[in-house]
């Protein structure tokens, strides 16, 4: 059954709070807009993806699989950045490759080394996130740690479990019309009626489906009464803290490490690259 | 009969009945007519009651008024009372009334919102503000009373829609109702499934402790735990409530005029004392037919048509060592040989993922067999144009709207004549023709999705035949249809093998495959485990066990009474029992 990008593997990782592993997104992203440089990125993104690895004990071909859509967009933003890169000093700078209209310098490209680490250290940061973490557990968090409406929450839920049915009705409705005679191919007219003819009765079949659920769980009490209990409570416990604790020793030891070495970590991202070869 | 006996404001005594509905009138907005009109009935405690009725007779608004969702969570005007365990559902909060009365609905896949076996019983739980230390012990004493004990730490989505059924009842259970209403709880299952709730249904009985309240049509295997019926009409009145057999046989013409099932050994009985064999007492079991068959049956005399081979006809259908593999999942067919004569009836049975619609979707080309794999009326499959195959072979699926393109009734069975080029005036006629013999004639302007369940696998099969295919395969045709819609579709499909047609039925219902089928072909983990004639194939209990089947209730019966004859021929139809006591004509 389709379960999305998650892995189970029920590791330490799997078993801390949603919200830590939420949470750590936000420091990450700040840090790495802030901090133009190839090392930093470069050692957030290993950090991440080395906890996935062990702590995490996601196997490493579906690390790889996870990782793949980054590879196309990642491989554009390279070659975008390096060859539309406007060097302040253009006239220090050597020329490094020239494809026909394009001058592709040395800043320039170490300048699109790092953008590229950098959205893959925070793309890193989000699968620690993705890759470990049931939906349904980080609602399960979202209602207990943040108070979302538990009729929201649970109906959330409930949704999110129609997603991989969804996908077989959609399979099946596009084989029903194709053996009425409904070519699959078609022009630029005929693609949307098309996809009008799947999603109407994929819709119809969705609002039944939701309404039952609903009636469902009104019928088991869902926000019947106040107080709730939780049989399961996701709670933040001595892991989370550990964790935390050692993402911000890794991230006080790579920011004095930059500042050590003397590089000009300029926390300005705007101003443009500040890249010293 | 009916005793619409007012309230009485006095003290409850001991004998307060478990359920006591009085005067209900239920209308939902938007509605002409009210879904349920005048109702009033009680059940006494520990009472089994079973509810019949046509669709649409308000069975379900009767289950959700049970349990307070109607007034208290659905947007309908109630008038009436419903007083459960005591207590008037108008004025008791849900919180109260969901420990009174649980409620299991239809649809598997429609009841949980959580991950896991333990965590979806603690949900009921949790919403009640029930302590956490307390839930463990409630929930597996739960999933111990649906036998689900051992997966406990299972995720919902790996289980099988019957373990599914039996989850939603631990859920009501560990809430500890008195009342249990089970709304078509087997609609969605097959049919070892449904055996195994009915099993847990029969222990919950046995154990006494709770009020059971079933709607379901599948009735031979409920019938040993039925005390009481109530028979709803198609306007949404109670029409009859009372002992089973006196329902049964003093509202036969209703049950028949309405399409309500009836226990298929009760049908046997009526279509026997039409014969000039009345069975007394009425049957509702296995074990009362076969009591009262006994001295009927007289074996030495038994006439029996002589087994005769099929003539040798071409194959409407041949596979040669088809396999597949969908991209991200497992094998599906491993080598299938299958030859389906032209001009038969043919079923195609399984358990769920045995690979049924992945091969018969390969004979009609949605998934593209490899050339010289399947050959229908004696071409290779890929030797016929695009537009051709749909005049040769059609696929009714199973969802009736999957299929739907247009937007009235009309268009729809219109749609494939005129993408044949078909002149409109010849359309017309044939679209006519069809809806008449469908019983949609009157429903031509509708749209398809407004029909009611019945009216839309109708239109779906209508669809198919106007187009006189010569090869037609129906996934699930007689699915959670009721009688007049399954007769009316059987009689069609009669027709069209009468015409030389081939028809290939994918399905859990061995009543089709014992009365319409002259051959079936079992799968067996995307192999043919068999491929044969019907009587041998529901004369082996071992072929049946591997499709995941249970022998329908005539052929039990059938064995039952040979436990005393030692040679009998396989009775599987009320047509077998009329020929063996020689009162056919």
């Amino acid at each position: 059954m389709n379960q999305g990008i998650y892995v189970e593997t029920g590791s330490s990782l799997h078993r801390l709070n949603p919200l830590t592993k939420f949470g750590l997104i936000i420091p990450t992203t700040l840090i790495l807009t802030l901090v133009v440089d190839i090392a930093v990125p470069a050692l957030f993104s290993l950090f991440f993806l080395l906890a996935l690895l062990t702590l995490g004990r996601v196997p490493a071909s579906r690390l790889g699989r996870a990782l793949l859509p980054f590879l196309p967009a990642g491989i554009g933003l390279l070659w975008t950045t390096a060859a539309f890169y406007q060097a302040r000093m253009a006239e220090t700078s050597t020329v490094a490759l020239e494809l026909g209209p394009f001058q592709l310098t040395w800043p320039g490209i170490v300048y699109a080394v790092s953008i590229v680490l950098r959205v893959l250290a925070i793309y890193a940061s989000s699968l620690l996130f993705l890759l470990t973490t049931h939906p349904t557990d980080f609602i399960l968090a979202l209602v207990q740690q943040c108070r979302l409406p538990v009729r929201l929450g649970y109906g959330v839920m409930a949704a999110y479990r129609f997603v991989p049915l969804l996908s077989t009705e959609l399979a099946q409705i596009r084989a029903a019309h194709r053996v009425r005679g409904v070519p699959e191919g078609g022009g630029l007219l005929a693609a949307p009626r098309r996809l009008l003819g799947y999603a109407i009765p994929l819709l119809a079949s969705g609002i039944r489906r939701a309404q039952q659920v609903a009636v469902a769980m009104d019928a088991r009490a869902l926000g019947a009464q106040p107080q709730r209990t939780f049989y399961r409570r996701l709670s933040f416990s001595s892991s989370d803290l550990a964790f935390l604790l050692a993402y911000a020793i890794f991230t006080v030891i790579v920011l004095a490490l930059l500042v050590w070495m003397g590089l000009p970590a300029r926390l300005d991202f705007f101003s443009g690259p500040t890249i010293r070869r | 009969m009916l005793s619409p006996s007012r309230a009485s404001a006095g003290p409850r005594s001991s004998c307060e009945p478990a359920i006591r509905v009085e005067g209900l009138t239920v209308k939902y907005p938007g509605r002409r007519r009210p879904a349920l009109e005048e109702v009033s009935f009680s059940v006494q405690p520990g009472e089994f009651v079973l509810v019949l009725g046509p669709s649409g007779c308000g069975k379900s608004t009767l289950a959700l008024c049970l349990n307070g969702v109607i007034p208290h969570a659905i947007a309908a005007t109630m008038d009436g009372h419903v007083r459960v365990t005591g207590l008037d559902t108008r004025q008791v909060p849900l919180t109260r009334l969901s420990q009174k009365v649980g409620v299991v609905f239809q649809d598997p896949e429609a009841q949980f919102c959580l991950l896991t076996v333990e965590e979806e019983v603690a949900f009921g739980l949790e919403n009640l503000g029930v302590s956490p230390d307390e839930m463990p012990g409630r929930i597996a004493a739960a999933l111990e009373l649906v036998g689900l004990a051992e997966l406990r730490d299972r995720r919902i989505d790996r289980l099988s829609g019957g373990q599914k059924q039996r989850l939603a009842l631990a859920c009501v259970l560990a809430m500890g109702p008195e009342i249990l209403v089970l709304d078509e709880p087997t609609a969605h299952l097959d049919p070892q499934a449904a055996a195994d709730l009915f099993a847990t249904l029969a222990r919950l009985k046995a154990a006494g402790r709770h009020t059971i309240v079933v709607i379901e049509h599948r009735l031979d295997d409920l019938m040993p735990l039925v005390d009481r019926v109530l028979l709803f009409g198609p306007e949404g009145r109670l029409l009859a409530e009372g002992a089973p057999r006196a329902v049964f046989a003093g509202y036969r013409q209703e049950l028949d005029r309405f399409g309500v099932w009836i226990p298929q050994v009760t049908e046997l009985a009526l279509r026997l004392a039409e014969a000039g064999f009345p069975l007394d007492p009425l049957p509702l079991t296995l074990e009362e037919a076969a009591e009262a068959l006994k001295p009927h049956l007289r074996w030495a005399r038994l006439r029996w048509p002589p087994m005769v081979d099929p003539p040798a006809v071409r194959p409407a259908v041949e596979v040669r060592r088809l396999s597949y593999c969908y991209p991200s999942g497992p094998q599906a067919l491993r080598e299938v040989h299958l030859v389906i004569p032209e001009g038969s009836f043919f079923t195609l049975v399984g358990l769920n993922g045995a690979g049924k619609s992945t091969l018969a979707l390969h004979l009609v080309g949605v998934l593209e067999p490899p050339p010289e794999a399947v050959w229908l009326l004696g071409r290779p499959l890929r030797a016929y144009r695009r537009g051709e195959l749909p005049r040769v072979a059609s696929y009714v699926f199973q969802n009736p709207e999957h299929q739907f393109l247009t937007s009235t009734v009309y268009d729809e069975v219109a749609f494939g004549l005129r993408a044949q080029g078909l002149a409109e005036r010849e359309v017309e006629t044939r679209v006519r023709t069809v809806l008449e013999e469908f019983g949609l004639a009157a429903l031509a302007f509708a749209h398809p999705f407004t029909l009611s369940q019945g009216e839309k696998r109708r239109l779906s099969v209508a669809t198919a035949l106007v187009l006189r295919p010569r090869l037609l395969i129906l996934d699930e045709p007689t699915f959670g249809q009721d009688r007049q819609t399954t007769t009316l579709i059987m009689t069609r499909l009669r027709e069209l093998v009468r015409g030389g047609g081939t028809v290939v039925a994918i399905t859990h219902d061995l009543r089709l495959v014992a009365e319409e089928a002259s051959a079936a072909g079992v799968l067996v983990a995307g192999q043919v485990a068999f491929a044969g004639p019907v009587a041998k194939l529901l004369g082996s209990a071992p072929l049946l066990r591997q499709a995941g089947l249970v022998p329908p209730p005539l052929v039990r019966l059938g064995r039952r009474l040979a436990e005393r004859v030692d040679r009998l021929p396989l009775l599987s139809t009320i047509e077998h029992y009329l020929a063996a006591l020689g009162a056919e004509r």
